[in-house]
């Protein structure tokens, strides 16, 4: 009884969530109840994480979960970062849907069912898209509660080096938190194209192209990465006529395989998603009624005029940092806005770590989760470790790209000798069977020792086929590894199974 | 004792069931029987032997998961042993009493709750579990005696051999891949004959093939070694923003560096190698006043301003008095500064100038510091000749 009183008198009015949550065992009360004590006398945490994102909130209650007293400041309202509340899952829940859609108005008939009058009601689509991000925000709040973690709803600025100063959201006096550790994972936001105001209504960026209300008959991309190509499709599905100009002389971004973009093109463009690569958009009007693009192509500089009704500006994501105060501790940028670190995530202060968008390395969701896991451990432990050479990679187009370790470009480029084994969906039973063979697995492996060096699918269900592959990277895999690993029949990843036989020896079924 | 059998309980319930502790006392055929022998459970790590206190349950009674069937009691503890699944206890070999029973003896057999015991064909006692000692009085079946050092055959070489000294770190902790099996089974290899590269020293598969020769040994250390690279975040190439703070330090400092008066006596210094005159085993002095004398037969002009006296020789159209200055070095050791070039380097990165190291891959040990000192207006003049000095001594041979 004494303990639960403590409990709750220690409780301070930051932190009304967790004085109401019973801890699940005399053990953790007893164990949580031993740094409560200890850090109550003068209200300090030992964390405090800046952004509640994928990386900020799986810092925060990893640190908690370490005995850490944590706090997480998050402004947004709401906690899972843009990768929940307008990135990765709700782009998901209109991916799936759309998909369903287009696939029940397109290709069911072929699978002898009919379906008459079918009508997309977009407002419903947005809804479920709308309550699947609730549900899961909603979640990480209960996993704060269930950890102990203080959830701080405000601007969180730096101060100083044991110092967050917080505005909260609703108004109201602004708070201080003093704290051993900082964390920030303040995450990163769209890039904006010079010369085009984002309204989120005819110029957007992935948040607006998640939220239009209605479908519109023309779309621009401008940026053919995994952002622009997977918002494109859901539109494209919808039934808008969807453009995409990019840059470079291949789609998917600097990380896709050559092979893997050639066939996305080829795939999506089947699909109705026309390409404009090797064009740069020389400037933009959004002034009339929709939207006027001037384009010019790379190679021959001829010049043309491109009109949608919206245009979706994805040409990358830059360093969020506002309002963060970097300059009252004097830690730097680089010249892209991302915070300098070191190896284990320290800035110029030992005690302020940052991890995810807003530093280097790949703007992934889970990457950054590996990082905030890493650093809440060399906060506790003095160890933390995250392998950056088995990250994957996927894209939800349909079919999905999704790929892990080197490109062939990058092995090439590397000087390494090695060797090429793909098999193509289209002579697997499943997808046959499916009726979806488009798409191929490949495998590449240094020549000699035969361990693989990167894996790219690009193939129904590839997102989560790469997990073999990642786990394949991460304990040093030989193709032949994976050959002799029995693969259900009949499932697509025989396909993954056949193109490692093809690495190292020769396929059964090509 | 109550404490003591109420915390051995909890310690059993989740772990160590005891069909978990039967099974592994006998042999991997129990679950094609329809009963199977109802060993002697190791309650604890440690446990090696124990008596029967109690059956809680008769020959022939059906018993659910969670129900107590035994209290078996050890030197320390007496301990209940629960079920974990629904069965039926067909036959009891040892019956309750102060008797000593080793662990994995045949106690019992258990029977499915489905099966009809007074058909039942009783296993007979697994042949691995062999009483240790003849102390135990309990009715165990005689069975030959077999020696433990000798276990059954195992033909193919496995990764860890039964007879392994545990009191040696094993070479090859893991167990072969898929794709190892098949060459180390064609090479006669075992996995603790092999030399791991991969993450936390495994064996892959090239490892094998460079210890039998059939790739360069070193072939899979060099791989392993890039691919690590990748496994860090790269933080090399890192170009600070412009406007943060330190490289308008630079630019404070190299104004500061200007504003002194031009004939102020300033101190230039570079370090040279004289790695290649001591190799030639040359006198020191006399090579460094040769650089010298060379250096100095050919610099611009000084920007001293010329004196009144210089100026009026000129007018009168004299032969000009003016002499351009000769400069001498000193040599001292060289004692590289740590903090200023790092600093340096930073502010060449901006703004976008890079200068070459020239004492990068030399032995530092060979290095000097070459000073010289002249008025603030003439540093360029300078460096001038002491870039011409080391050049003498570094690379040209008639210097040396």
């Amino acid at each position: 009884m004494l303990k639960t009183i403590q409990r709750q008198t220690a409780s301070s009015v930051l932190r009304p969530l967790r004085s109401r949550f019973a801890s699940p065992s005399t053990f953790c009360i007893a164990d949580r109840q031993s740094w409560r004590s200890y850090s109550s006398e003068s209200g300090e945490h030992d964390v405090v994480v800046i952004g509640g994102g994928p990386g900020g909130y799986v810092a925060a209650i990893k640190a908690a979960q370490l005995g850490l007293k944590t706090a997480c400041v998050e402004k947004r309202g709401a906690l899972g970062g843009t990768c929940l509340n307008v990135g990765c899952i709700p782009s998901k829940s209109l991916l799936n849907n759309s998909h369903i859609y287009h696939q029940i108005k397109h290709d069911i008939k072929q699978r002898g069912i009919e379906v008459d009058n079918v009508r997309l009601n977009l407002e419903q689509m947005m809804a479920a898209k709308d309550k699947s991000v609730k549900s899961l925000t909603g979640g990480i709040e209960i996993l704060f509660k269930q950890n102990g973690v203080d959830y701080v709803k405000g601007t969180g600025t730096i101060t100083g080096e044991n110092e967050v100063k917080v505005k909260p959201i609703d108004g109201g006096e602004e708070v201080s938190l003093k704290t051993k550790n900082i964390i920030i994972a303040t995450g990163s936001e769209a890039t904006p194209f010079p010369g085009l105001e984002i309204d989120e209504k005819k110029v957007l960026t992935s948040t607006g192209a998640i939220a239009l209300t209605e479908v519109p008959k023309k779309m621009i991309v401008i940026g053919g990465g995994i952002i622009g190509l997977e918002m494109g499709s859901v539109w494209s599905r919808l039934g808008t006529e969807v453009t995409v100009v990019e840059f470079l002389d291949a789609i998917g971004g600097p990380g896709m395989d050559a092979d893997i973009a050639k066939t996305a093109q080829r795939i999506l463009g089947r699909q109705g998603i026309k390409f404009k690569t090797s064009h740069k958009v020389l400037s933009g009007d959004a002034s009339g009624e929709g939207v006027k693009l001037e384009i010019e192509s790379v190679k021959n500089q001829k010049q043309e005029t491109l009109e949608a009704d919206v245009v979706l500006v994805a040409i990358g994501r830059r360093p969020y940092t506002k309002d963060l105060g970097l300059e009252n501790v004097g830690i730097e940028t680089d010249e892209r806005g991302r915070i300098i670190i070191d190896q284990e995530y320290r800035t110029k202060h030992e005690n302020i770590r940052v991890i995810g968008d807003v530093t280097f390395g790949a703007m992934l969701a889970h990457k950054a989760e590996e990082e905030g896991i890493a650093a809440a451990e060399f906060i506790k432990k003095g160890y933390g470790h995250v392998n950056y050479g088995a990250i994957p990679s996927v894209m939800y187009t349909h079919p999905e790209a999704a790929w892990v370790g080197q490109t062939e470009q990058e092995v090439k480029a590397s000087g390494k000798e090695y060797v090429v084994g793909t098999f193509p969906f289209l002579a697997n039973s499943r997808a046959k069977t499916n009726l979806e063979t488009d798409g191929m697995v490949k495998f590449i492996a240094e020549k000699e020792t035969d361990r693989v060096l990167g894996i790219h699918i690009i193939g129904p269900n590839a997102g989560e086929m790469i997990a073999e592959g990642v786990l394949a990277i991460e304990y040093g895999a030989s193709s032949e590894d994976i050959a002799r690993t029995s693969h259900a029949h009949p499932t697509l990843s025989e396909a993954f199974k056949e193109a490692a036989m093809a690495t190292y020896d020769k396929a059964i079924h090509a | 004792m109550s404490s003591a059998l109420r915390s051995s309980k909890r310690l059993l319930r989740p772990g160590y069931s005891w069909r978990a502790v039967a099974a592994r006392g006998i042999s991997s055929t129990t679950r094609d029987l329809k009963a199977h022998n109802f060993n002697m459970p190791a309650l604890s790590p440690t446990m090696t032997e124990g008596t029967i206190a109690s059956w809680r349950i008769n020959e022939g009674d059906k018993f659910a998961a969670g129900d107590v069937i035994l209290e078996v009691e050890t030197d320390k503890a007496q301990m209940d042993v629960e079920a974990q699944d629904d069965g039926i206890l067909a036959k009891i070999f040892v019956q309750a009493s102060k008797d000593i029973v080793q662990v994995g003896t045949r106690i019992g057999v258990l029977a499915d709750i489905e099966d009809d015991i007074s058909t039942l064909e009783i296993p007979p006692e697994s042949p691995s579990i062999i009483p240790q000692e003849s102390s135990s009085s309990s009715p165990p079946p005689p069975s030959p005696p077999k020696q433990e050092s000798k276990p059954s055959p195992p033909p193919e070489p496995t990764p860890e051999p039964s007879n392994v000294d545990h009191h040696k770190p094993r070479k090859n902790p893991f167990i072969p891949t898929p794709g190892l099996i098949h060459l180390l089974h064609t090479n006669g290899l075992r996995m603790s004959d092999v030399n791991g590269t991969g993450p936390q020293g495994r064996v892959l598969k090239g490892d094998i093939l460079a210890h039998i020769g059939q790739i360069d040994k070193n072939k899979p250390k060099s791989l392993a070694n890039d691919i690590a690279k990748l496994a860090k975040l790269d933080l090399s190439n890192i170009t600070p923003k412009k406007a943060s703070p330190p490289p308008k330090k630079e630019e404070k400092e190299t104004k500061k560096e200007k504003k002194p008066n031009p004939l102020e006596a300033i101190e230039i210094s570079i370090p040279i190698s004289l790695a290649k005159i001591d190799a030639t085993q040359r006198p020191l002095e006399a090579s460094i006043a040769r650089a010298v004398e060379f250096a100095n037969s050919a610099l611009p002009p000084s920007k001293i301003p010329a004196t009144p006296a210089e100026l009026f020789d000129e007018i009168l159209g004299l032969p000009s008095s003016r002499r351009e200055p000769k400069y001498s070095v000193r040599a001292s050791e060289y004692k590289p500064v740590p903090a200023a070039p790092v600093v340096a380097d930073l502010f060449d990165e901006i703004i976008g100038i890079t200068k070459p190291k020239s004492t990068i891959g030399q032995d530092p040990s060979a290095l000097r510091e070459f000073k010289v000192k002249v008025p603030a207006i003439d540093r360029d003049r300078a460096e001038f000749f002491l870039a011409k000095v080391k050049h003498s001594l570094e690379q040209d041979e008639r210097a040396v």
